[in-house]
Formats: structure tokens, C-alpha cells, sequence
């Protein structure tokens, strides 16, 4: 089963995102706390999909999705932000997002991007 | 400060509480304070930068914000709502400015804000607020009162 890694600083999100994944046979394979984090945890454990939050302390996302397609171009990256105006959107694709998910989501939306993304 | 900032934070409000709390909102008041000095004991507070400038303070009784997160995690153990005490309220005004922040922003333009700075009574004289016109929403619910208190102003 595929896994997933969850970037946010919010403890609260990435405990509804586990709930949802697991509900849906995914496997959580780890949880970074800001970008930084992120980053690391991406090259130690080799998700198949990261859920990245925008609005993170040391690095936000977006830089963070910058540093991760770098390290690997193939990187599977689902932004998952409160923030979904249509610029920020834009720009999360073009630096490789394969998705933009706006929270509050519904788990089935959360869910079709993953399975969409590991397509 | 522009009136135009407040609708969306009013519009985020309603539907997020309602969306994620299942808690009906009402707006009982919107009046010009000083500073976003917030009124209650636990304050919730965003820098906002891009397009628009600022800060927005969330506050609430701590009776209030309890019974908020109880009902963010109905199916969760009281120790597990204390656990995630904290991150669920800066969970939830995030999102509210975040719903606010797609209304601002239109097609053209970029808002981005800090992450949510959680302030307890015994912090709220460490944190610096903005002393500058601010417009205060205050909305009731079942639980008790919800202020937000806005100091935006545009860059352009």
C-alpha cells in the first residue's frame, strides 16, 4: 500500500489526515512539522506522496516543494493549505504539485488526489 | 483600515463553524477599537502580508474554546481534546482566514499569512499587537462569544 508523508504544523490537521488515510488502507510513513522537516524526512523515508501544507515557520511549502522536485523530479507532491487562492494555486503546480486541496476537505477529495496522483 | 476587509472574515467565520465545529454563528456586533488587543483569555493571532498588511487576532473565553474543540472532536477523548487543545483552534482560525483570504486576494492578487501564534493569559503580555485601527466582529454561538479583531490595510 502506498505511503504518505504529512507536512504541517498544525497537529490537529495531520491527525484528521492519518484518520482519513488510514480509513482508506493508506500507510502514514512519517510527519514533518515545517518545511525543513519535510525535506529531510522526504530523502530518509521516500514517500510515494507528500501532503504539504503552505503556511509553515522555517520553510513554507512552496519553497519546500521547490527543494523536494529538485532532489527528485518524480516526487509526488499534494498541497493540502487553507490558503486556496487561485494565484498560490497556480503556483504550487507550477513548481510540481500535482494537486491543491483547500482545507476543510472532504476525505473522498483527499483521497481521489492521492489515488490520482499514484496513477 | 478598509470596510471591505470585513465581509470575508465574516463570511469565513459562519462557514467554517459550521463546517468543522457544527456550530451556528451569529454577528451580534462590529464596533472600531484601537488595536487588536484581544477582550478574552485565549487569542489566536496571524500576521497577514502580501497584498494586504497586518494582523488579525481570534479570541475566546477559555469555557468557549473548550467546548469549540470539543465539538471539532466529538468522537475523541477528553485527555485527546487537551492534547490537540492548542493546534485545533490555531486549525481553525486558519482556515477561517484562509476562506477570508481567497475572497481578498480576487484572481490577481497574493495574501499570506504567518502561522497561527496561540496566546494563553499567562503569554498575552509577551505578544506584540498592532496599535493601529482595528475593527473588532464579535459573534455568539451556543458555547459563548467569538471576537475577531482586524488590522489590515492594503500595500497598493
Amino acid at each position: 500500500m502506498a505511503t504518505i508523508l504529512l507536512a504541517d504544523d498544525l497537529a490537529f490537521i495531520k491527525m484528521i489526515q492519518k484518520e482519513v488515510l488510514d480509513k482508506a488502507g493508506f500507510t502514514v510513513i512519517g510527519d514533518a512539522v515545517d518545511g525543513v522537516d519535510a525535506v529531510e524526512k522526504y530523502k530518509r523515508l521516500k514517500p510515494d506522496v507528500v501532503l504539504m501544507d503552505i503556511t509553515m515557520p522555517k520553510m513554507d511549502g512552496l519553497n519546500s516543494i521547490k527543494v523536494i522536485k529538485q532532489l527528485d523530479p518524480n516526487a509526488r507532491i499534494i498541497v493540502c493549505s487553507a490558503l486556496g487562492q487561485q494565484q498560490l494555486i497556480i503556483e504550487a503546480i507550477r513548481l510540481g504539485a500535482r494537486d491543491f486541496v483547500v482545507k476543510p476537505f472532504e476525505p473522498d477529495r483527499l483521497i481521489k488526489a492521492i489515488q490520482k496522483a499514484l496513477k | 483600515m478598509e470596510v471591505e476587509f470585513i465581509n470575508p472574515f465574516i463570511i469565513g467565520a459562519l462557514e467554517i463553524f459550521e463546517k468543522v465545529a457544527s456550530i451556528e454563528l451569529k454577528k451580534t456586533d462590529v464596533k472600531m477599537l484601537k488595536g487588536t488587543r484581544p477582550s478574552n483569555e485565549i487569542g489566536i493571532a496571524f500576521g497577514v502580508f502580501g497584498y494586504i498588511i497586518g494582523q488579525v487576532v481570534y479570541s475566546f473565553k477559555t469555557h468557549t474554546a473548550e467546548r469549540v474543540v470539543s465539538s471539532m472532536m466529538p468522537n475523541s477523548s477528553v485527555e485527546k481534546q487537551k492534547e490537540y487543545f492548542e493546534s485545533a483552534l490555531g486549525a481553525l482560525a486558519n482556515m477561517i482566514t484562509g476562506r477570508a483570504t481567497i475572497l481578498l486576494a480576487g484572481k490577481e492578487q497574493v495574501i499570506r499569512i504567518t502561522p497561527p501564534l496561540i496566546i494563553m493569559q499567562s503569554t498575552t503580555d509577551t505578544f506584540q499587537y498592532i496599535n493601529s485601527p482595528t475593527i473588532s466582529i464579535i459573534f455568539t454561538s451556543r458555547f459563548g462569544s467569538l471576537e475577531i479583531n482586524i488590522a489590515l490595510r492594503q500595500t497598493k
